[in-house]
């Protein structure tokens, strides 16, 4: 078992706890074993803050910056690697935004997808009789 | 955890007689958790150090002192002096934090866990930023540079992580359910510990 995802400075992470659950963030700084200094993307209202280690997921993606990188340097560096773009098309990040989708869905939605999951069915019993 | 623990700062003195018309000013810089409770600390530790109390002094000002660059971490070392259930002693501590009230409360949580000493049983002596003195201690040379060594970060846990690329990984992981609602006490599959 080869460990591929480290805490280090650049490292992209996804919040997966308390208020800003799936939130991506990247690590500027390592405070000790438990807590690290993180600043959300850009767009993000995450500002600069020491957070838990508990509270986050490592990803795949990293980015190169240095140790308390302005945040603008960290923009730049984000535009550069394309993080956000490679999240979005992960199999997490799709799995992240379909269920954010789920949760955000209104009545008419909830009636529409009930409406296709029919409609569907239905094509597949034609299709089997 | 919000975090409860300010720095205040603390300036009195006696109040002015016939006998001592300009008394001479004392100024504290305590950590606690309210104005209130800081000029309680203030006579406390006062009336130990000078001749003088609450009734017989005055308080000239109070005023919160914050962090001035709450964004960036830095490594504090905290004197303490703390009563332990056979005897007082000293210690000094070290702790990577973002603002130096932040370092007090994590020693505070640290005597509470290792020592089990409580918050009215530990003075702090001094608390402030330590530099990390890496290259500084690299390049002291007590022939040249004197006696005493440049300031620096004193203890091994602190000093492992002055490392400007510093990696790790987080090989057992306990999956933790993303709200309180979901935790369950029986669950249909073993958990895996593997990038969880």
């Amino acid at each position: 078992m080869v460990l591929t995802r480290f805490v280090e400075i650049g490292r992209v992470c996804m919040i997966n706890y308390g208020k800003y659950e799936g939130a991506l963030v990247v690590i500027l700084d390592v405070a000790n074993a438990s807590r690290v200094l993180v600043q959300g993307l850009p767009g993000s209202p995450i500002g600069r803050e020491l957070m838990n280690i508990k509270r986050m997921a490592l990803t795949d993606h990293k980015i190169t910056i240095g140790r308390n990188a302005r945040t603008k340097t960290i923009a730049k560096a984000v535009a550069e690697s394309d993080v956000q773009n490679k999240w979005d098309s992960s199999a997490w990040g799709k799995r992240v935004a379909k269920r954010a989708a789920k949760a955000n869905m209104g009545d008419f939605d909830r009636f529409q997808a009930k409406i296709a999951k029919q409609s569907m069915a239905k094509k597949v019993a034609a299709k089997l009789a | 955890m919000v975090q409860q623990i300010r720095q205040f700062q603390v300036v009195g003195r006696k109040r002015p007689t016939d006998v001592d018309p300009t008394p001479k000013i004392f100024r504290m810089r305590l950590f606690t958790k309210s104005k209130v409770t800081a000029q309680s600390r203030f006579w406390y530790f006062l009336h130990q150090f000078a001749n003088m109390k609450a009734s017989t002094g005055e308080i000239l000002g109070v005023t919160e002192i914050r962090e001035a660059n709450p964004r960036v971490i830095k490594n504090f070392g905290i004197l303490i002096r703390y009563q332990s259930r056979s005897g007082t002693h000293n210690m000094y501590k070290e702790f990577r934090d973002v603002t130096l009230c932040g370092a007090v409360e994590q020693m505070y949580q640290d005597m509470a866990g290792r020592h089990r000493a409580r918050y009215s049983t530990i003075h702090i002596v001094d608390a402030k930023e330590v530099p990390s003195g890496l290259k500084a201690t690299a390049a002291y040379n007590p022939e040249t540079d004197g006696a005493v060594p440049p300031p620096a970060v004193q203890r091994l846990n602190i000093k492992q992580f002055l490392d400007s690329r510093i990696k790790f990984p987080l090989p057992h992981r306990i999956p933790r359910p993303s709200q309180k609602k979901y935790r369950t006490v029986f669950k249909a599959n073993r958990p895996s510990t593997y990038f969880s």
